[in-house]
């Protein structure tokens, strides 16, 4: 499957975070490389997954239906964004 | 506006949209009769500060383009979300360091967008594009290009029209060594295209000597 960058999914991340989220910077929990959001590898099929450019380890991934976006962020060990809590929005994994 | 057989570009007037920024995209959103919806994103082509212009390629089994090129009829409506993006971007922000765009196909619209934006600005900033098509009739903004005010190479892959002064094979690292401006300037690099070929033109420059950090693409990939 072909993957395209973060910057495909900014409208999704504006969506989830409140804010333009491409220029953040994300930090991979699994080999420590830390990439800005728009170079990181989208993988589009039932759901969004975004992966490490470094390792291919999963960052993040985004479920969209029924007018809510599910959210599970487990693979990054850190980054300047936090999800919106409220609204259309839901946090699988603490973020 | 029609840019090539394939290609077109639509000028929006969207009263609500916040100012743009060169290299940004929105997302298009149609709804059906019945409800489906599809969403597909398109970069803004025209520079900050002009009308949102979008430049949209057909895709044969596009769910969106086809719409866009094809059908759409002034005075249409659509759903749009955006201006989105602040990685894939350029500003004359007073750096000096000079600008190298390298465009595969319908990649050159964030592109022409910086170059418009360059021009407008009056920006002094040294920039190249190096712009691959398959031929002389895909090649978009043309006319244009040509009193863009940088400077621009052109390879055609597939076929080369007579007397053709380009390139005429795909972007490879010794193209991009005749090309470029050398790592020692160090530019910054905005590639954009089909994932395939960003893959070979960001890896292509960085075995040349380009620091990773300097480079930002962006991808698209297939409807």
């Amino acid at each position: 499957m072909t993957h395209v960058d973060g910057n495909a999914i900014g409208g999704l991340l504006n969506d989830v975070f409140g804010r333009e989220a491409t220029d953040a910077s994300g930090l991979c929990s699994t080999c420590g490389a830390e990439n800005f959001v728009g170079a990181l590898l989208v993988y589009r099929a039932a759901g969004v997954v975004v992966r490490c450019p470094a390792c291919g380890a999963v960052l993040m991934r985004f479920v969209e239906g029924h007018g809510q976006v599910w959210v599970e962020l487990g693979g990054l060990l850190g980054s300047g964004l936090e999800p919106l809590r409220e609204g259309r929005v839901h946090v699988v994994d603490g973020g | 506006m029609t840019e090539t057989p394939r290609v077109r570009t639509l000028i929006l007037d969207v009263p609500a949209l916040v100012g743009h920024r060169a290299g940004q995209h929105v997302d298009v959103r149609l709804t059906s009769e019945d409800g489906y919806q599809a969403e597909r994103s398109y970069s803004i082509a025209s520079a900050p500060g002009q009308p949102l212009a979008l430049t949209v390629e057909r895709l044969d089994d596009g769910e969106v383009s086809p719409y866009l090129v094809d059908d759409v009829v002034p005075g249409d409506k659509f759903e749009l979300r955006g201006p989105i993006g602040g990685y894939f971007v350029w500003e004359p922000d007073g750096a000096t360091e000079p600008i190298f765009l390298v465009a595969g196909g319908s990649g050159i619209v964030p592109l022409m967008a910086m170059l418009r934006l360059r021009r407008d600005a009056g920006s002094t900033v040294p920039a190249k594009l190096l712009y691959s098509s398959r031929t002389i009739d895909d090649v978009i903004y043309r006319d244009e290009l040509q009193h863009i005010g940088a400077d621009v190479e052109q390879t055609l892959t597939r076929a080369q029209p007579p007397g053709w002064q380009g390139y005429a094979r795909r972007v490879d690292i010794q193209l991009l060594r005749d090309v470029a401006f050398p790592p020692e300037d160090n530019p910054r690099v905005f590639v954009c295209g089909p994932t395939s070929f960003v893959e070979a033109v960001a890896e292509g420059l960085v075995a040349l000597g380009h620091r990773p950090g300097r480079i930002r693409t962006e991808r698209f990939g297939g409807t």
